[in-house]
């Protein structure tokens, strides 16, 4: 019985299909980190510069940093969020190849 | 041979029965956080576009917190109606509730800066923009992880 299904298609379409999935998850994650790291380096920079030049104060500065300090805490969430997303339909994913592979060599459908 | 790939058939068929479903590790997209948290922008840019014109004229006074109670008493409003959509959520909205609760201290740190007063700055010294992209990122931020929780349990 075991003979009947094939392992190595198995294999072949999870990796696929993890392949896809964690390239295209990563392809919407770059664009966004890459503009958010930047520009939060980009205002942290004119922020101390207004510093430097005196334009403002230490504690103008300390608050208007802390501003884009629980910003950037917020997009590391969202990518967080978004790796765990990913996993997750990695796995479902591989799942659902696991099962319908069963069901077409043996005619038994899994709950997944 | 056949032993073999009979025992680990017999494993995987019991690890497949024993999960029963699919697995569901974080919460899913809610449409009325998405709608609200876009309402929320759109209303704190044009917020921001009032105000940055009131600090970069000559008048010290039109900037004042005062002046803008009717946006904060709106934005409490939302606040108060997006922490209570999230507030009840389970242990798998852990993330999106943290989210909520920084987008929260984001909006109580504008107030707090714009309470304290906002001088009078020529734009090109000052414009304030760090505040405004601040603001923009910790919303974007909530609005991009409801994104891909729209793929949740979906093959692409």
């Amino acid at each position: 019985m075991p003979d009947i299904l094939d392992y190595k298609q198995i294999v072949s379409d999870s990796v696929a299909f993890t392949r896809k999935e964690v390239g295209s998850s990563w392809s919407k994650i770059k664009p966004y980190a890459d503009h958010e790291f930047i520009q939060f380096a980009e205002n942290a920079f004119f922020l101390a510069r207004l510093k430097l030049t005196g334009v403002i104060e230490a504690d103008e500065l300390k608050s208007r940093l802390q501003m884009q300090k629980l910003a950037m805490q917020n997009v590391l969430l969202a990518i967080k969020g978004v790796g765990i997303v990913t996993a997750q339909n990695v796995v479902n994913g591989v799942l659902d190849i696991v099962s319908g592979a069963i069901k077409k060599a043996i005619n038994i459908i899994l709950p997944v | 041979m056949n032993m073999k790939k009979g025992f680990y058939f017999i494993l995987m068929l019991s690890v497949l029965s024993v999960s029963c479903f699919n697995v569901r590790w974080i919460s899913g997209y809610d449409e009325i956080l998405d709608q609200t948290l876009n309402k929320v922008k759109k209303d704190f840019n044009l917020h921001f576009i009032k105000l940055s014109r009131s600090f970069s004229d000559t008048d010290p006074n039109n900037q004042k917190f005062e002046n803008y109670l009717d946006y904060y008493d709106n934005l409490e409003a939302d606040m108060i109606t997006i922490k209570d959509r999230t507030r009840n959520l389970d242990g798998k909205a852990a993330i999106v509730k943290t989210q909520i609760l920084t987008l929260d201290s984001s909006f109580k740190a504008f107030v707090a800066f714009h309470k304290k007063g906002i001088p009078d700055r020529p734009i090109e010294v000052d414009d304030r923009h760090t505040e405004r992209d601040a603001i923009n990122s910790s919303i974007d931020a909530v609005i991009f992880l409801q994104e891909a929780l729209k793929t949740t349990g979906k093959l692409n």
